[in-house]
């Protein structure tokens, strides 16, 4: 779908809505196309711009499980990192 | 605890992902596994898949599968030797004028950008007291040859010091004589030349007449009837916006029986900072016109054609697929400039890479690090460059699954940009190899023969149908 004025929801798993500003940050910088932006309770994100919107929010969505990703899984790549330099 | 081990994921083809750990240890899968992994919601046969394949640990018992993660991790990381790999600039004088010269070079008649005989003996001390029994010199320039007689001494030099000696001449073949082709008989020394595609681009770019692109093709010809094609490779280096027909290149190449391919786009360096200067930060054309080469590559090899290769293709899937391969600085993790391999310029100034010799000469920021007399005298100035040639830490290539077999590039990022910390997606390195690994996973899973009789050639293997990667849907 690419219309400039059309808008498209992804919604976001509640365990992700804590890193969901920090998803926001690197979302806008990954799609600088894409005007991005958060609901209030960090329920949703919302695009718009000239894109294929369906396809961006599909690269959205993945930008959003590698930022939950990483931080759910910080704690254990630190300690495979403490034991590798131990 | 166990725990499933962190794991990153790409899309490389419709409802294809590949998904590994740091260490780059990967499966296939497709979309809602990704769903189910990102959401806590695995199920009891996702659970057993990766307990089979060794992705669910235990950190606090350190169990086989933990040990065996960490294991595969360590074997990620680039390991530093001893120097062993020199860049030899003898001259800086070129008797050829090319649109992209990547380093500034002088006219063929200048004086003063030639080593003089002290500088020559000091190069020779420096080698002496390397702590290594086998040395690969690349002489690059300027047009080396136009120094034969110092090839000659630092070549006979070497094979009295050292156990196993690789030379490497980095050469326009622009002139060659019974000198030349008698330094070129000698089993250790290889040549390496630049062929753009067809012969109408390399004069364009490079010859700038018909006599000089006749010349050049005519002493190619006899280098390889004399050394034989397997020592010889020829880079074309392509203008993106107007590059060669894939099929005239390919015919080109396979008419001198070489057919290992290493394509590169117009670097940003040198004059090409200025004469294409619009490539700075676009990639597009660049990665419209690779995609189409191998896919001509890959249906010409398809109908029974040789195996050519594209030598980064073959690079990314080795190193998509095995650790250790790591003797290719732009494609090893941590980078290590400056301590396996070094550059040493006319002027006997050292450099950590050839890139740093360009961008330095190109006045864009001094990357000197030392001189052939005193060693390195800039150790704070290489100490940034190391730490910024690893990217296990960088914030971007940490959400990346091909970071374990990826690398950074610091300098051409002060190339492009200016600074080496701005987002790697932004970057035109990172779209590259991003583009490049994503190729390379593609077709790993492809279960085609004709594709699959090429990417095993690529790796070294004997053929098979057997799928290379695991698959779990």
């Amino acid at each position: 779908m690419t219309n400039k004025f059309a808008e498209v929801e992804i919604s976001i798993p509640e365990a992700m809505r804590s890193i969901a500003s920090i998803a926001l940050e690197r979302a806008r910088y990954l799609f600088p196309d894409l005007v991005i932006d958060l609901k209030p309770e960090n329920t949703h994100l919302i695009l718009s711009g000239e894109a294929n919107l369906d396809e961006a929010a599909t690269q959205v969505r993945y930008a959003l499980y590698r930022e939950y990703c990483a931080a759910r899984d910080g704690r254990l790549r630190q300690k495979l990192i403490e034991a590798l330099l131990s | 605890m166990r725990h499933v081990i962190p794991m990153r994921f790409d899309e490389v083809a419709p409802d294809t992902f590949v998904v590994a750990d740091d260490s780059g240890h990967a499966f296939f899968t497709d979309h809602d596994f990704i769903d189910r992994y990102a959401t806590d919601a695995l199920c009891n046969r996702d659970l057993q898949f990766l307990e089979e394949h060794g992705l669910v640990v235990d950190p606090d018992r350190r169990d086989l599968a933990f040990m065996g993660a960490l294991r595969r991790q360590a074997d990620r990381f680039a390991q530093p030797s001893s120097l062993n790999y020199l860049i030899l600039v003898p001259t800086l004088r070129c008797d050829l004028r090319c649109t992209y010269c990547q380093v500034s070079r002088v006219d063929a008649f200048k004086k003063g950008f030639d080593w003089t005989e002290a500088q020559v003996a000091e190069v020779l001390d420096f080698l002496n007291d390397l702590n290594c029994e086998e040395i690969q010199i690349e002489f690059q320039g300027g047009e080396p040859l136009l120094r034969l007689d110092i090839l000659e001494t630092v070549t006979s030099f070497c094979r009295v010091r050292f156990k196993a000696c690789r030379f490497i001449v980095c050469t326009n073949l622009n002139r060659v004589d019974e000198a030349i082709l008698s330094f070129f008989s000698s089993p250790d020394v290889y040549v390496s030349t630049s062929l753009d595609g067809t012969a109408d681009l390399h004069e364009r770019h490079r010859t700038g007449s018909l006599e000089a692109t006749t010349r050049f093709f005519s002493n190619l010809r006899t280098v390889v009837d004399v050394i034989g094609a397997d020592r010889v490779s020829a880079l074309p280096t392509i203008d993106p916006r107007d590059p060669p027909d894939p099929d005239a290149m390919l015919d080109l190449f396979a008419s001198y029986g070489i057919w290992s391919i290493y394509l590169r786009p117009v670097n940003h360096q040198g004059f090409a900072r200025k004469s294409f200067s619009e490539l700075r930060t676009d990639v597009s054309d660049w990665l419209r016109y690779y995609e189409k080469f191998i896919e001509r590559m890959l249906v010409r090899i398809a109908a029974d054609g040789p195996i050519f290769e594209e030598f980064t293709l073959t690079l990314a899937i080795r190193r998509a697929l095995q650790s250790g391969r790591d003797s290719h600085v732009d494609f090893r993790n941590p980078g290590f400039p400056a301590s396996d391999y070094l550059v040493v310029d006319f002027d006997g100034t050292l450099y950590p890479t050839d890139e740093a010799r360009m961008l330095t000469r190109s006045g864009v920021v001094d990357l000197a690090i030392g001189d052939i007399i005193n060693g390195i005298t800039r150790p704070d100035a290489l100490d940034s460059l190391q730490r910024a040639s690893i990217n296990n830490f960088d914030p971007d290539c940490q959400h990346c699954v091909y970071q374990p077999a990826c690398s950074s590039d610091p300098i051409d990022d002060l190339s492009r940009y200016g600074r080496h910390d701005i987002p790697r997606p932004a970057t035109v390195f990172c779209r590259r190899q991003t583009a490049l690994f994503r190729l390379a996973w593609r077709l790993i899973a492809l279960d085609d023969p004709d594709i699959r009789q090429s990417v095993c050639a690529w790796l070294g293997i004997p053929f098979t149908r057997a799928p290379l990667v695991p698959r779990h849907d």
